[in-house]
């Protein structure tokens, strides 16, 4: 017998032995965690929660056998989110499964304190998911994920829908693991998280404002209309309604389809930006006589002016929180590689003049002349 | 010594004791004659007008015998003649289907050839249906099968080079190749290993095929066989060696490619680009068909995070309750749907229609109802089933069709990592076979970017300028000076 | 030639030369470039083709002078035969550490990312047996594998492209504003990723067509070099230097960035590690073969077949000996410096002593 037809058999038998199938479990006997939500509590504990599926529940949603709870939640308090994960092992039959996990929200208490030790954990274990949508809860996260909505589907799966689909990044701002932490280990700068509430009411989620942070600590929260301009100034816009007053009575709306941002770095002191933003008019509340091209050409103008002013004072607000949520570091980075360090820049950043110029571009003006 | 007593000293007892064998003693004119035939083999209309009445004739204008020479042409009409001094050979041409005609004082025996058995009609072959293309197929008839080859290719440099393989059967085996195309060494190698058999008898080509197969332990064809006389005719040309064997309607077709196994001679006569597309399936197809139960297995079993969240919250609500693990489950249903598959293929005709709809049908879906097994499992094995025919071959489907076992293995031990494993250890298996000298994985590996141009895409006949390397041919150009489209509109 | 000294073709050739220094350090090269560079570390890569071509050289120079033979055969003959052996020792050796690092980093991948709780030895010993199979068939066999191997090749390419989908120029620069010497130090210090190079000692003497072996040699480096490159500076746009050495395996999270919605697989990061892992068994399994080759050239009694069957509980017992991957990281910074002595170091030495020794013994 050759040797090749010895070790064949060999390394069959050897598998045979093998058996052990260590890794096999099916996915009816796991649990796969669909949201992750962590809370700081007292005593510098966690409050760990699971939101887990019910899928016999979700199969046959719709019909008679929907009296079923989709999902269900455990709970537990421990020191660290590890240390929170073992406890929780008890409370179900099933093997506990992160590989599925796409939403973590953190509570905006634990934000406060500063993500990064928790984050570790995450950012660790291979099986987490690098694209998992992080987000900020307000008041906190465990309850959240205890909240059922009305459209009838898993919570998880509701939040990670609402911050993949294209048409809402310009409000919803998403970010993922992978890029926070991104964020988070860059000098240059610093990473956000949008805020997610519950409406009682409504029985569904509110997600509107970002919560901008410094370094890994929650620094300022942005109002709806600070993200959406933020948005514009960050170049990843698609999709956002501003409504700008012409008079008291008068408003008039339009609707931004993109953003295009160029930073310059001018020593020793300013940044300028100039964002060209394209968009078309959508609502105008006094108006009634034919658009001309001049009045057009006025609108852009009074939107490009208002635009820049209420940009000034947003950035203002962050540079006092010394929060580069736009990476102006990496712009200066770039033009002054020998002065530049970490240090050096989160030293300077609230020092820095940010001068902004806007130019608006309207490219349509809707059916009515 | 006479031919006729040595004869009927030595052979014709043994002949005597057969049943079927006909034994004429004729006089004629006071000559002695002996006829012998086996019943059935001999046409005995034809024996009595081409071949007895002309020597009657003969024999009522001229008296004596013959010259030597003058025997044959005494009976023109017979097809096949030819003369036998060995009392042997003409036992074993009794056997064959000759008449054997003897006269005493000679010192040989004279032989015709008037066959008279049941040729079966030209049909397409049924492992081989084509849309566009001939309709006919080999049949179990040698000779008749050389002629559908010699139809195609007139060229006088096609070589018929015959022999005899099986001590008992006999069986007559043609090889057949071009000999300014098919490489020297190939052809002498094929005939050396035909050569080399000693076995007591041939049914099928499928003896053969497994004779003079490069490695005995694979369980890839190393090489093709095939029923369609073009798809004989399309390898010649491209400098290959056919192959035919007596009763078999299979010709055999050396060297082959795991490409080769996926292309089909109707690529060739529908357009480039349905070629391609018909190329395209027959791959996903049949590579669907081996790694779909696998990955199934790897990811429902151990690698779910590679599914997305609401597929697999709907596997896990379908499998919910399900007895059995994943992997016994799909090698249930696997092994039913291949148990059906067989019963199908051996029950007559009609019954095979409705047996097929009630166990589709109703088993599947009662044993779905009932919660044995969970349909995202019946659908896997059932498509994988389906799949594995897209191929055009029959017996690399068989051996993906047991390999595809072997992957659910690996992938049940070790999730994808075992899959992948095992899929690399058959391609492994793969790159160390060679069919006649022939890498079995070219033109992939060693690259031969050319004849790969015509793998997985159908290239266009226009720049099919050029044989494949792969086998090696003595002539690499295809096309002369076929004209350009578009160069010779200039009248227009 | 007798199946101990088969001959490739050179499209084989080159996959033998390509396929190994493109998997051997894929995954987790990045991170010593982002340490002693930063932004614009993908600037190393040039520095650190320059420095290997030295090894090319060297490599074209003893193929001319002892045609048709390996750094086996014709150590001995220049530096005589104590000192011949010890050399091939050392070489062997240097290959034996390639082969270990190779395994135990995809054995590491593989508990990492797919088999969490599978012991160690069980996917050692699937991937330890599986290779030998293959190279027992010899190298045609081994080097077939390796070209039909080509779309895992052409896959982790179009992902490494594909990644750029998150890329901003912002993160790669400021571009060449440190001194020049950072640049080649850095280079030269992660001159590790060519280590597979090593082969260029032994496989020409199996190649069918002597005189293309210098290009294709050359071909396999500079591609190897541009997709290093390419990914680096993928990787620099994304991750920047400080969130790259976060990770084991920058490459690896790298094309887990990408972000496909529509199709099927979710994670479609994590087909890299496939591709990979397929990759990885061809460079295993050409690195096995040409390390049992060299040891029944140096021991004439024993054919490589033996060798293999003998060496398989070898690299299975250390391998899961071995206690951890970070150990392994940890040595593994020793060895990139050892390294370069056997790559460039020894052979440059035998160059010296075999052009004071002129003529002697050589070309035979």
């Amino acid at each position: 017998m050759s040797p090749p037809k010895v070790l064949f058999p060999f390394i069959l038998a050897g598998l045979l032995f093998l058996g052990g199938c260590w890794d096999v479990e099916e996915v009816e006997k796991k649990s796969l965690i669909t949201a992750i939500g962590i809370d700081a509590v007292l005593n510098n504990q966690l409050l760990l929660t699971l939101q887990l599926p019910n899928p016999g529940a979700i199969i046959h949603s719709g019909s008679q056998a929907s009296q079923k709870k989709l999902f269900y939640t455990i709970s537990t308090t421990a020191s660290t989110t590890l240390g929170a994960c073992t406890d929780l092992e008890a409370k179900t039959s099933d093997t506990l499964d992160t590989a599925q996990t796409k939403v973590i929200i953190f509570g905006r208490k634990l934000a406060e304190t500063g993500l990064a030790p928790h984050l570790d954990c995450f950012g660790r274990f291979p099986k987490i998911n690098p694209q998992a949508i992080l987000a900020m809860a307000e008041p906190d996260a465990g309850s959240l994920l205890k909240m059922e909505v009305a459209q009838e589907m898993l919570p998880g799966l509701y939040i990670m829908d609402y911050f993949t689909k294209d048409s809402k990044k310009g409000a919803s701002h998403p970010i993922t693991l992978w890029q926070f932490l991104q964020k988070m280990d860059s000098p240059t700068i610093d990473p956000f998280l949008p805020i997610i509430r519950y409406d009682r009411d409504e029985r569904t989620f509110n997600i509107s404002g970002i919560a901008a942070f410094r370094h890994d600590r929650l620094a300022f929260t942005l109002s709806p209309e600070e993200t959406k301009l933020f948005g514009l100034l960050n170049s990843g816009l698609e999709n956002a309604a501003f409504i700008f007053p012409w008079d008291e009575n008068r408003k008039i709306g339009f609707h931004f389809t993109r953003s295009k941002v160029k930073s310059s770095w001018e020593p020793p002191n300013t940044i300028r930006l100039k964002v060209k933003v394209e968009g078309y008019f959508l609502e105008d509340t006094g108006n009634i006589k034919p658009l001309t091209d001049k009045a057009l050409s006025r609108y852009e103008k009074m939107v490009a002016k208002n635009l820049a002013q209420q940009s000034q004072t947003l950035l203002q607000k962050l540079q006092q929180a010394k929060t580069d949520l736009l990476g102006m570091g990496k712009v200066v980075r770039a033009k002054t590689p020998g002065k530049w360090s970490a240090a050096w820049w989160r030293k300077k950043y609230p020092q820095i003049r940010i001068k902004v110029q806007f130019e608006f571009e309207m490219s349509r003006s809707g059916r009515m002349t | 010594m006479p031919f006729k007593k040595d004869f009927e000293e030595r052979s014709l007892p043994a002949l005597q004791s057969l049943w079927d064998l006909v034994e004429k003693d004729i006089i004629l004119n006071q000559i002695e004659l002996k006829l012998l035939y086996i019943k059935g083999l001999v046409k005995g209309a034809d024996l009595t007008e081409f071949v007895l009445s002309p020597l009657e004739r003969y024999f009522q204008t001229h008296t004596g015998l013959p010259q030597n020479s003058d025997w044959l042409k005494l009976i023109p009409s017979a097809s096949e003649t030819k003369v036998f001094t060995a009392p042997e050979e003409a036992t074993s041409a009794i056997l064959a289907g000759w008449s054997i005609l003897m006269a005493e004082s000679f010192d040989f025996a004279l032989g015709f050839f008037i066959p008279d058995w049941s040729v079966r009609q030209l049909t397409e072959p049924d492992s081989e249906r084509m849309v566009r293309g001939p309709r006919e197929g080999f049949t179990e008839d040698l000779q008749g099968n050389i002629v559908l080859v010699r139809r195609w290719i007139k060229d006088p440099q096609l070589r018929v080079t015959g022999m005899t393989i099986g001590l008992r059967t006999k069986t007559p085996v043609v090889t057949m190749y071009l000999e300014d195309l098919a490489s020297r060494q190939l052809v002498t190698e094929v005939r050396r290993r035909l050569e080399a058999i000693e076995i007591d008898g041939v049914l099928e080509s499928g003896y053969l095929e497994e004779l003079i197969t490069d490695r005995r332990l694979t369980i890839f064809p190393l090489i093709q066989s095939t029923e369609r006389p073009d798809k004989v005719s399309a390898a010649l040309l491209e400098g290959r060696v056919a192959i035919l064997v007596d009763k078999s309607p299979f010709a055999l077709i050396a060297p082959v490619t795991v490409n080769e196994l996926y292309q089909t001679p109707e690529d060739y006569y529908l357009g480039y680009w349905l070629g391609t597309l018909l190329r395209g399936i027959r791959l996903l197809g049949n590579n669907l068909a081996v790694t779909l139960p696998g990955l199934y297995v790897a990811l429902i079993g151990v690698n779910q995070e590679l599914l997305p969240t609401r597929l697999l919250l709907t596997v896990a609500g379908l499998r919910a309750g399900i007895p059995f693990p994943i992997v016994i489950e799909v090698l249930l249903t696997s092994f039913a749907v291949e148990i059906f598959n067989e019963t199908g293929l051996r029950l007559p005709g009609p019954l095979g229609g409705s047996i097929g709809v009630v166990v589709g049908v109703v088993l599947g879906f009662t044993a779905v109802q009932a919660g044995f097994i969970s349909s995202p499992t019946l659908v896997i094995a059932v498509s994988s089933t389906i799949a594995l025919y897209s191929g055009p071959n029959f017996s690399v489907s068989i051996a993906w069709r047991i390999l595809k076992y072997f992957l659910i293995i690996g992938a049940a031990l070790f999730g994808i990592y075992g899959l992948v494993i095992f899929g690399v250890l058959i391609l492994a298996h793969a790159a160390t076979l060679q069919s006649f000298g022939t890498s079995y994985l070219a033109p992939w590996a060693p690259l031969q970017l050319d004849a790969l141009s015509d793998g997985p895409v159908r290239k266009p006949l226009w720049l099919r300028k050029k044989r494949p390397v792969t086998y090696r041919p003595e002539d690499l150009s295809r096309q002369g000076t076929t004209k350009q489209e578009g160069r010779n509109k200039k009248n227009e | 030639m007798n199946e101990e000294h088969p001959q490739v073709s050179p499209s084989l050739y080159f996959f033998l030369i390509f396929t190994p220094l493109m998997s051997f350090t894929l995954l987790c090269y990045p991170i010593t470039f982002a340490q002693s560079i930063g932004t614009d570390s993908y600037l190393g890569i040039p520095a650190a083709l320059l420095f290997a071509l030295p090894a090319i050289l060297l490599g074209r120079y003893f193929e001319r002078r002892f045609s048709g033979k390996t750094v086996i055969e014709y150590a001995p003959l220049i530096l005589g035969k104590f000192f011949g052996l010890i050399y091939n020792l050392v070489y062997l050796i240097f290959l034996f550490i390639i082969l270990f690092v190779l395994f135990r980093e995809l054995t590491g991948l593989v508990n990492h990312f797919l088999l969490l709780h599978t012991p160690l030895w069980a996917v050692t010993i699937l991937i330890a047996g599986s290779v030998a199979y293959l190279s027992f068939y010899g190298l045609s066999s081994t080097a077939r594998l390796a070209t039909f191997l080509l779309p895992a090749g052409i896959f982790i390419f179009f992902m490494i492209g594909l990644g750029f989908q998150n890329w901003s120029i912002q993160n790669a620069v400021p571009l060449l504003k440190q001194p020049v010497s950072t640049y080649l130090f850095g280079g030269f210090k992660s001159l590790y990723i060519f280590f597979p190079l090593i082969l260029i000692y032994q496989a020409p003497a199996f190649s069918a067509e002597k005189r293309k072996n210098t290009p294709l040699t050359l071909a396999a480096l500079v591609l190897t070099g541009a997709i290093y490159f390419f990914n680096l500076l993928g990787i620099m746009g994304v991750f920047g230097p400080e969130n790259c050495i976060r990770y084991n395996w920058p490459t690896l999270e790298y094309v887990r960035t990408i972000n496909f919605p529509y199709l099927l697989l979710d994670q479609i990061g994590l087909t890299l590690i496939i591709a990979w892992l397929v990759l990885a068994y061809a460079t295993g399994a050409i690195l096995t073969f040409f390390l049992s080759s060299g040891i029944s050239q140096l021991w004439q009694k024993l054919s490589f077949k033996k060798v293999i069957l003998l060496l398989v509980p070898v690299y299975f017992f250390s391998l899961i000996s071995f206690p951890s991957y970070d150990l392994l990281r940890d040595l593994f910074g020793y060895f990139q410096y050892a390294g370069l002595t056997v790559l460039l170091g020894l052979p440059a030495l035998l160059w010296l002593v075999s052009l004071i020794t002129g003529r002697r013994g050589g070309s035979i």
